[in-house]
């Protein structure tokens, strides 16, 4: 089923959103609900596809895809699957330059391999040029808020991107991957080389949820314009009405520097600006 | 530090520790630092490890541990009312404070310096127990029946996942000595708590079998995806909430038969449900006076509780029918002619409940307080706002107030929901960290006579209630110090 039509402004952007009934641990919702408001505010049509147990993903198919985390059960429920039915799809998607949001369990999943610590290896798609060891239960799992500065941010784009890891997995990229962001506070990849994430192409691998998109506006129209850019050639988003994404981002920076939760002042909410 | 180690007498070196732990407590309240509902045992557990084992076998009638991720602490007021009734003593760690240090604070207000426990000959400990804390605690007090409310996502940071909590139950349990005769108060209807006793001869199970209740599908974000039996797909006939529900596989594996069960539910708004309660020892009609289907499910693991212990079904149903919630727990107060409705959601399941709850009563126009908070009892990681299904209040509310720590998060969370775009442009909608601040405010704006619900996660809840209790409209949780703890809130 191949759906892709001359430039057209009224195709729909398709976002696949890859188990999205066992890869839902850390409100990975949240990433799917902001991608498609924030593509109907704009008058954009967007329809989220379900990509389940079985299903092939097939070319030119989706104009996004996302996978979030899971527990560990259900993600090894899923592995057979996701290299018999959907590891081709996935890496053909990644060639083609669709862009893709990977987090943390998944992100893992698409690396060379998860080492566990206590048997043995277990083989990740490869996608993306990284590898993941745990290094054991009595280490200190990264739990925390996350500030990075997003290495592949857009020309006049804030840089910042914010937020909360949890993941007892050490991740190691490849020399010659890039690294999504640089750690400004919090673990990242490792707790060691200052990296967190990984790109390739336009496939993001990341361990920041908390959700990660309603607080980084800015990468969610990121992604959208990409997407939009593989259905109509134009990735020129109409800009929104972002206070309140941009004053949780602030927060979480604001932290940073206090420690502190910050209490913000008394705010009044304009009529019809949050939509 | 093993503080006391050298102090070679048992009872000598707990009670040594009981001392040190009071004088803790005295200081601790002498300087307003609360109640002192874990100094005292955190002082005690450091000082004497073994004081925990030592002080809970002592009790006569044994220990009811109750667990789970949502319900812990009304089940645990419940079962302490329903022995009560039963012509017990319940020895019941009533504030809620529900980890090891908590445990042992409730102990020593009935401990002596010699390290003998001071008790009634029909006393018995009714321990409210963290997910954490429940394999030294079972271990420690060899506790008679362990009751398991349900298991969902909450805390993530702190606890891990659903299968790492149960896991790690699991354990607990082989590992007890053949001595230890253990019964296991389990829920028929989620699938990882039913799956704990698996296996085991004495295991009663409860469950909500009326089949008008609840919906077709789980909730977005659930928890029990797999067969605890052989690891395929579930499916539901039938789900009452979250993924509590009539569950199976296509390998044949079904939901077991609860022993007790609730039927023929007939909820009423604030003032709860009636329903039908139905055991091995007859059947009983009880009107529960709180709301919320969750609350049925805790009457009945109460009742089941009990009926492992041997009560009577008459004064156990006496108890739910006399029962009127927990602090925090739709706790009703009034403030200057309107009344304030305090509900506790810290997970997606409580939220989308508490969220059911409120439009649940019908019609629109609500006046709505959400608060959330970040510290640890609270869970850091606020990603779960996410997972609960605020969409439900979309175009019931006129009067939104966002408050707590995280105001700006849970601002975020209500535009993406479409909450705050659909309050008419007669209403308002307020975001402030300041959450005393924005009590006043959303009071003052709700009309004298009407109703306003605040839903809010743990520490938001205390902090509502000391600045309640602060200007006179509340009373302090911990003066109870072992009568309820909900009997001298105002209504």
């Amino acid at each position: 089923m191949t759906l892709r039509s001359t430039a057209s402004a009224r195709a729909k952007v398709r976002i696949g959103h890859l188990y999205g009934d066992l890869l839902n641990l850390y409100a990975d919702r949240g990433n799917i609900l902001v991608l498609t408001r924030r593509c109907e505010w704009r008058h954009i049509a967007v329809e989220v596809v379900s990509i389940g147990m079985g299903d092939r993903i097939g070319s030119g198919e989706f104009d996004l895809l996302f996978m979030g985390g899971g527990q560990d059960g259900d993600q090894q429920f899923l592995g057979d699957d996701l290299f018999r039915v959907k590891a081709d799809g996935l890496r053909g998607a990644v060639h083609d330059g669709v862009p893709v949001l990977a987090v943390c369990g998944s992100y893992q999943l698409l690396g060379h391999y998860y080492d566990p610590g206590t048997g043995p290896r277990l083989a990740g798609l490869g996608i993306f040029d990284m590898h993941t060891v745990h290094p054991g239960r009595s280490v200190r799992r990264c739990i925390g808020d996350v500030v990075v500065d997003w290495i592949g941010a857009p020309v006049r784009s804030p840089r910042s991107v914010v937020g909360f890891e949890n993941h007892g997995g050490r991740t190691f990229i490849g020399s010659g991957a890039r690294a999504f962001g640089r750690v400004v506070s919090g673990n990242g990849n490792n707790g060691e080389d200052g990296t967190e994430g990984v790109v390739q192409a336009n496939a993001i691998g990341t361990y920041l949820h908390g959700s990660l998109l309603p607080k980084n506006p800015h990468l969610a129209d990121y992604l959208i314009g990409k997407a939009v850019s593989r259905r109509t050639g134009s990735a020129k988003l109409e800009p929104l009405d972002d206070h309140l994404e941009w004053q949780a981002h602030q927060t979480i920076l604001d932290r940073r520097a206090s420690h502190v939760a910050p209490v913000a002042g008394r705010v009044k909410l304009p009529w019809g600006s949050a939509r | 530090m093993d503080g006391l180690a050298s102090v070679r007498s048992r009872k000598w070196r707990t009670g040594l520790a009981v001392a040190m732990g009071r004088m803790a407590g005295w200081v601790s309240r002498a300087v307003g630092r609360g109640g002192g509902t874990a100094l005292p045992g955190l002082v005690v557990d450091r000082l004497d490890p073994g004081a925990l084992a030592h002080l809970s076998r002592q009790l006569p009638g044994g220990v009811v541990m109750v667990t789970g991720t949502n319900g812990k602490t009304t089940t645990s007021h419940l079962i302490r009312a329903m022995l009560e009734a039963s012509g017990w003593v319940p020895i019941h760690n009533a504030s809620g404070s529900n980890l090891t240090r908590g445990i042992l604070a409730t102990l020593l207000r009935h401990a002596s310096v010699t390290g003998a426990l001071d008790v009634p000959e029909n006393a018995i400990g009714v321990f409210e127990t963290d997910e954490a804390a429940v394999p030294r605690v079972l271990r420690d007090s060899r506790a008679r029946v362990l009751v398991v409310t349900n298991l969902f996502r909450d805390q993530l940071d702190r606890y891990g996942e659903v299968n790492a909590v149960a896991q790690q139950w699991r354990d607990a349990f082989s590992a007890l000595p053949g001595s230890h005769d253990l019964r296991l108060v389990l829920n028929a209807d989620d699938p990882t708590v039913s799956a704990l006793g698996r296996g085991l001869a004495t295991t009663i199970r409860f469950g909500i079998d009326d089949p008008e209740i609840g919906r077709d599908a789980p909730d977005h974000a659930s928890d029990a995806n797999l067969c605890p039996d052989c690891g395929s797909r579930l499916q539901y006939r039938r789900v009452t909430y979250g993924h509590l529900g009539a569950y199976f596989c296509d390998k044949g594996h079904i939901r077991p038969t609860p022993d007790v069960v609730a039927d023929e539910l007939e909820t009423s708004g604030w003032d709860g449900t009636a329903f039908t309660v139905k055991t091995s020892g007859g059947e009983r009609r009880i009107s529960l006076p709180v709301p919320g289907t969750y609350n049925v499910y805790n009457a009945i693991a109460g009742a089941a509780a009990c009926g492992a212990l041997g009560c009577d079904l008459e004064p156990v149903a006496s108890a739910i029918a006399n029962f009127h919630g927990v602090f925090g727990r739709f706790e009703r107060f009034t403030i200057d002619g309107r009344r304030l409705v305090m509900v506790l959601a810290k997970n997606p399941v409580g939220m989308n409940e508490a969220l059911r709850t409120v439009v649940g009563r019908g019609g629109s126009g609500h006046h709505v307080l959400v608060a959330l908070n970040d510290h640890d009892a609270d869970g850091r990681d606020v990603s779960w706002i996410w997972d609960a299904d605020f969409e439900i209040l979309a175009g019931q509310v006129t009067q939104l107030t966002i408050s707590g720590h995280r105001a700006d998060d849970l601002a975020v969370r209500l535009k993406y929901a479409g909450v705050i775009g659909s309050i008419p442009s007669s209403g308002t909608a307020t975001v402030s960290g300041d959450l005393t601040g924005a009590l006043d405010g959303a009071v003052a704006g709700t009309p004298v006579g009407g109703t306003l619900v605040a839903i809010v996660t743990y520490t938001a809840m205390l902090d509502i209630r000391s600045s309640l209790v602060r200007r006179g409209h509340a009373k302090a949780y911990w003066d109870d110090a072992g009568v309820s703890a909900t009997a001298v809130v105002p209504r």
